[in-house]
């Protein structure tokens, strides 16, 4: 351990392993998963998200939101008593947090390839958000939540984004994009165009495709734990 | 006790002095970050359990106070402190004066030109949201020049030594020095420059969060404690012929625990096992450096607590151990199922950036600007505040996120509870956080008084003697530690 040079190429090695063993082939195997194409209609899958909604994932890493939500729909891995049998179950599918309410499906690796910045997240101090554009209609109700988190949950934790969003003079007719929320006589509240770019981003955040080979992988897991947990 | 010779202790002040000017620059920023840090951490911590606050202005929404408070803390305080700590170890145990020390001036003000402006970046609307690499891109290439001079100088230090030998501290310093900079680089690559497809940029950036951790911060931490430890108690490392083990295995081990941070996430099956074992893997390593530090230190309780720098670096020793033992508890299948992406992790990293990295900067802190400035610490108070708040500051906020974590977790898990009350929930323990964060602040502002003192007294005010300087300052035996070695 006294040789300078020996310990150089110790350090060089540390490192190269650590990259070796962990980057390198999760690179290889994540960096072959293409586009799946239906066997019925032809259509790849994932698309990729229009210009609108490609613009709101940069608002979206601009506002820091991924320091409180994630956007990952986890595998089912927990079991509960249910009617005296041990039965799996998820509680992300439970909570509304899997897409299509009727075919529930944990996150694949496959959904994320054409996002250009991806959010995974660390902390789930507010719901996850993979699937946030199946549970909002349209973006009015976004604007709402984003303007006043308060006025649609009560004591809810999320912040005010009233920034986002311009109180202005009515000129003529009112917008039709303006909220329906109180404003000043004469007056109304606007989203800006960074508000609407991050709504398009979130109404495009749904993952109801279901790949068939995915879905045969991902259910094996599962199936294991349940063996061992009983 | 034998002591040193006068002529080898003029030697060592010698080389003390070579390293004044830009350690003395480089601590008074880090402690200014530390300062300014903390107080952005309390304003965040407030922020997420009381929505409202300051919530009107854009660049202090909680989604960018917060990064902006992680950064500060960081690449702020951590890499400050870490440089000026290492360049003056570095000196003293390769017995060679740093040449041309000034130039590091130049390094210290690129490298805190490029933490403001980064910071300025991410609460203007930059920040590009991946975790500890926040900063937009011209932040970083000002922060990658200036890491080269500090690396380059270090290293250069190094391989001029007059010792025949490399102590176990010169080995984690060494390492440090490389690790950081490809670690740095790849990351950047892999995620901004020529972004990697879907989640393997989450891989990248929990494989570079969890190297910043494991190869540098911890290795810094741990070259002080190496150091110090014999030191201070005139003893050689016990057991050091396991150091070298030690060593290897903790700096093989360590990245690995990045993949502990994807379980459950949408990525190969492997990444998330590989942190698991890792984890387990893992107490081999602390098993080693405990043999060789608590080793040492047992039977010496004593003369660790009339010890300030040790009572700082034995704790971070001590809270490194934990921190492992929890990270093994994590791995246990009926945790696992309920800690990740909660609180929790935040808390193990709190453990480790503040128990173990700073609590032993600390004690660097407190042996050598003495021994720089030839001054002594005014405030014996002030130095036991700092103590206390900091230990038990780290230990609530840690404490109070883990087992946070760990109900959210609960509640998240339990679909009968509504969102709404799990939040409502989690509020609670987050204003305990801020609670435990006042309390580091507490200690980082005694702290920076100290300091502020000690440089405004001057040398009349210590003839006078407030406190005795320091029961080292006849520098203790050196430790011998090629006697242990053979
Ligand atoms: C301080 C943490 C925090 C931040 C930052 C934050 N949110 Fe939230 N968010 C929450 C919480 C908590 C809720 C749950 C609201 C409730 O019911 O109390 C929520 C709810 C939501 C919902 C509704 C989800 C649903 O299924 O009902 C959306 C959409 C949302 N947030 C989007 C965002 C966006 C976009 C950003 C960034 C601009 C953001 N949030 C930033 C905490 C946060």
């Amino acid at each position: 351990m006294n040789n300078g040079l020996a310990l150089f190429l110790g350090v060089a090695g540390v490192f190269a392993f650590s990259w070796g063993a962990f980057i390198l082939p999760a690179h290889w195997q994540l960096g072959r998963l293409g586009q799946y194409r239906d066997p019925v209609d032809e259509t790849l899958h994932p698309s990729a998200a229009p210009g609108l909604a490609a613009q709101g994932g940069e608002v979206y890493a601009d506002l820091g939101c991924v320091y409180c939500h994630t956007q990952q729909v986890r595998q089912t891995t927990l079991t509960r008593l249910k009617e005296g049998k041990r039965a799996a179950f998820n509680p992300d599918f439970e909570r509304k947090w899997a897409g299509d309410a009727n075919q529930p499906r944990p996150s694949y690796a496959r959904d994320y390839i054409q996002d250009r910045r991806v959010f995974l997240g660390q902390v789930r101090l507010g719901p996850d958000l993979r699937n946030v554009g199946t549970r909002f209609p349209d973006d009015q109700a976004l604007y709402k939540l984003l303007f006043e988190p308060q006025a649609v949950t009560k004591d809810s934790l999320m912040p005010p984004h009233a920034f986002l969003f311009e109180t202005r003079p009515i000129v003529g007719e009112r917008s039709a994009k303006a909220l329906a929320v109180p404003a000043p006589p004469g007056c109304e509240v606007v989203p800006t165009p960074r508000a609407e770019a991050l709504a398009a981003y979130l109404l495009n955040l749904k993952d109801t495709y279901d790949y068939p080979e995915e879905r045969r992988r991902n259910m094996l897991p599962s199936a294991a734990i349940l063996e061992g947990d009983r | 006790m034998t002591e040193t010779p006068p002529s080898q202790r003029a030697e060592q002040a010698g080389i003390d002095a070579s390293t004044k000017v830009p350690v003395a620059v480089l601590l008074v920023c880090a402690l200014l970050w530390l300062v300014s840090g903390s107080a952005l951490q309390i304003l965040a911590s407030i922020q997420a359990h009381s929505p409202a606050f300051l919530s009107n202005c854009e660049w202090f929404t909680f989604g960018r106070v917060y990064p902006a408070a992680q950064n500060a803390l960081i690449y702020g305080w951590g890499f400050n402190a870490a440089f000026a700590v290492s360049l003056w170890l570095m000196a003293r145990l390769s017995c060679a004066a740093l040449r041309h020390g000034g130039w590091l001036v130049a390094a210290a003000v690129f490298w805190n030109v490029g933490v403001k402006l980064g910071m300025l970046g991410i609460l203007t609307g930059a920040s590009t949201s991946v975790a500890l690499l926040e900063m937009p891109r011209f932040a970083v290439l000002l922060l990658l020049v200036a890491y080269s001079m500090v690396a380059v100088w270090g290293v250069a230090n190094f391989s001029q030594r007059n010792t025949g030998h490399a102590y176990a501290s010169q080995w984690y310093l060494l390492g440090a020095a490389f690790w950081f900079p490809w670690l740095y680089i790849l990351a950047q690559g892999m995620l901004f420059v020529a972004p990697a497809r879907g989640v393997m940029q989450a891989i990248v950036g929990e494989w570079y969060v969890q190297g910043l951790y494991g190869l540098f911060f911890i290795p810094v931490a741990l070259s002080s404690a190496y150091y110090f430890v014999p030191k201070i108690l005139g003893q050689p490392i016990r057991h050091y012929f396991l150091a070298p083990a030690g060593f290897w295995w903790l700096v093989t081990v360590l990245p690995l625990l990045g993949g502990s941070r994807l379980v459950g996430a949408p990525v190969p099956v492997w990444v998330p096992t590989t942190g698991v074992a890792a984890g387990f893997l893992l107490l081999v390593g602390l098993l080693a450096v405990g043999l060789n530090l608590f080793g040492t230190v047992a039977g010496s309780f004593d003369r660790v607590r009339a010890s300030t720098t040790l009572s700082f670096v034995v704790a971070g020793v001590a809270f490194f151990l934990l921190w492992g033992v929890l990270q093994c508890a994590t791995a246990l299948r009926s945790v696992a199922a309920h800690l990740p992406l909660t609180l929790a992790r935040e808390g193990q990293d709190w453990l480790l950036f503040y128990g173990v990295f700073s609590m032993a900067m600390f004690g660097a802190i407190y042996f050598l600007l003495p021994r720089l400035l030839l001054r002594a610490w005014p405030s014996a108070m002030l130095v036991w505040t700092h103590w206390v708040a900091a230990a038990l500051g780290v230990l609530m906020v840690a404490g109070v996120l883990i087992l946070g974590g760990w109900r959210q977790g609960e509640l998240l898990n339990n679909p009968a509870v509504p969102f709404t009350e799990v939040a409502q929930a989690v509020s609670a323990w987050l204003a305990a956080r801020s609670v435990g964060l006042m309390l580091l602040a507490i200690g980082h502002i005694a702290f920076l008084l100290n300091l502020g003192w000690m440089l405004c007294a001057g040398r009349a005010a210590n003839a006078g003697g407030l406190i005795p300087p320091p029961a080292e300052l006849p520098l203790a035996k050196e430790p011998r530690w090629q006697e242990s070695q053979t």
